[in-house]
């Protein structure tokens, strides 16, 4: 009498664990974000107990803070706003070759602004959740990035919040480039840097010849997930892989991914 | 409701807040380079504490709860702490419950198995996680963060199993068949 139940409880659990672990993928997708509703009212709190928090702080900042911070930003704005019309200028030029060229024009990036609400609490992955989702019109595969570079790629939406899998994670591989040499690579996640996110390994790079330490490295635009050009991080050491088959770069990434708390999402 | 079903709404509301903590604060992880985990100590409490049932669905809600959070497939962690809690209650009828240093040892061991169990169903279900030598490191955070939490949520819980659920009744040992009733001869 007294052993039946133990079983019964152990069976049963095994095989519901059992059943998710084997669901498709999609579902299981599905299950996670309405599970993960759960968390909503959390999070709403604490973004709003935030919001107070930074209000009253604004209140209490001093006059002169205010008015030099004031004065500072005019002047970034002025400058901004010099480079944006020089900027207008090299896209027309740019768009006027291109059709000369007959070349497809470049459209400018939509892009919509996020909050990193969460992160993977997990040690083995590298993933964020953002606060918008397919009511935005978020879908999978989507560019995640910051002003300072690549952040990573959409890896899975629900109805108002969205994961994001970083660079450096195993379901984010990003076509790279040296921008300085133009050679092309994989970026992959540093499995000796796990402690530090800052960093990524890039490899199957052709060899070790033009590799310099500080090199930048941008998107390559090869796989059509990531537009051409985004900033990645520089190359800080290089070695030869595989008895000289191919060479593999440590790169630090421009963006420090422990201290995110607003990203952009590239919209086509 | 009955004691144990308060307890376990507690031990669920634990998991919960507990995986919100863990999602959505990143101080240690920032100190450490790891995100402690605290759902192996509250699998312990359950194990030590509660029936078999209230064992069951905390793996079950926590699991899923951390699980949603993750980039794991769903159910991985119900199973590594399904696994946990029903190792500790296997033994909860000879271990000291309520020495600290066995509470330390307990919470140690779980937070040590917990992410080992939960690897190894990830690696068999074809899954490849971000594992090289600095994961031997996390592990000891994690255990060691688990030890010291053990005694403190312990106390925690105690404390609200006090104020929410009543005192189970101890049996008496008198026996009025065998009262000695002194008289004169």
């Amino acid at each position: 009498m007294h052993r039946k139940p133990r079983y019964l409880s152990v069976i049963i659990i095994l095989l519901t664990a059992l059943i998710l672990i084997s669901l498709p993928k999609d579902f299981s997708h599905k299950l996670k974000l309405i599970i993960g509703g759960v968390f909503i009212p959390l999070f709403g709190v604490t973004q709003s107990t935030s919001q107070v928090v930074d209000k009253a702080v604004d209140t209490a900042l001093p006059k002169s803070f205010l008015i030099s911070e004031l004065e500072r930003l005019q002047k970034e704005n002025s400058r901004l706003r010099a480079q944006y019309f020089q900027g207008r200028t090299a896209l027309a030029e740019n768009n006027n070759l291109r059709e000369l060229l007959e070349l497809e024009k470049q459209q400018p990036w939509n892009l919509k602004l996020a909050e990193v609400v969460g992160r993977d609490p997990a040690n083995w992955w590298r993933t964020i959740q953002i606060d918008i989702g397919s009511r935005d019109g978020v879908r999978t595969n989507y560019p995640v990035l910051t002003p300072g570079g690549l952040v990573g790629r959409i890896s899975d939406v629900g109805f108002n919040r969205s994961q994001v899998a970083l660079v450096g994670d195993p379901q984010c591989q990003v076509a790279g480039m040296i921008e300085e040499t133009r050679e092309n690579g994989i970026l992959v996640p540093a499995t000796t840097d796990l402690i530090d996110h800052r960093y990524a390994i890039m490899t199957f790079l052709p060899g070790t010849e033009a590799l310099k330490i500080g090199q930048n490295v941008i998107t390559s635009g090869m796989g059509n997930v990531f537009p051409k050009g985004i900033v990645i991080g520089q190359v800080v050491d290089f070695q030869v892989v595989d008895f000289g088959l191919y060479a593999e770069a440590k790169i630090k990434l421009a963006v420090n991914m422990n201290r995110l708390e607003k990203v952009w999402v590239k919209f086509p | 409701m009955s004691m144990n079903g308060i307890l376990t709404i507690i031990l669920i509301l634990a998991c919960m807040l507990s995986v919100f903590w863990e999602a959505s604060n990143g101080i240690i992880r920032q100190f450490s380079g790891t995100q402690i985990d605290i759902l192996p100590v509250i699998m312990v409490y359950s194990g030590l504490f509660a029936g078999r049932r209230t064992v069951c669905l905390t793996a079950l809600s926590g699991g899923l709860l951390f699980d949603s959070m993750s980039a794991n497939p769903l159910g991985v962690n119900v199973l590594s702490l399904f696994l946990v809690g029903w190792v500790v209650s296997m033994g909860k009828d000879t271990l000291l419950k309520e020495d600290v240093f066995t509470q330390c040892f307990l919470g140690f061991l779980a937070g040590l198995a917990n992410p080992i169990i939960s690897l190894l169903i990830l690696m068999s279900a074809g899954n490849i996680p971000l594992l090289g030598w600095e994961s031997l490191w996390q592990l000891f955070i994690m255990a060691v963060a688990s030890a010291a939490a053990t005694p403190l949520l312990f106390l925690v819980f105690d404390k609200m199993r006090k104020v929410f659920c009543y005192q189970t009744t101890t049996q008496s040992s008198f026996r009025s068949d065998r009262e000695i009733i002194r008289k004169r001869m």
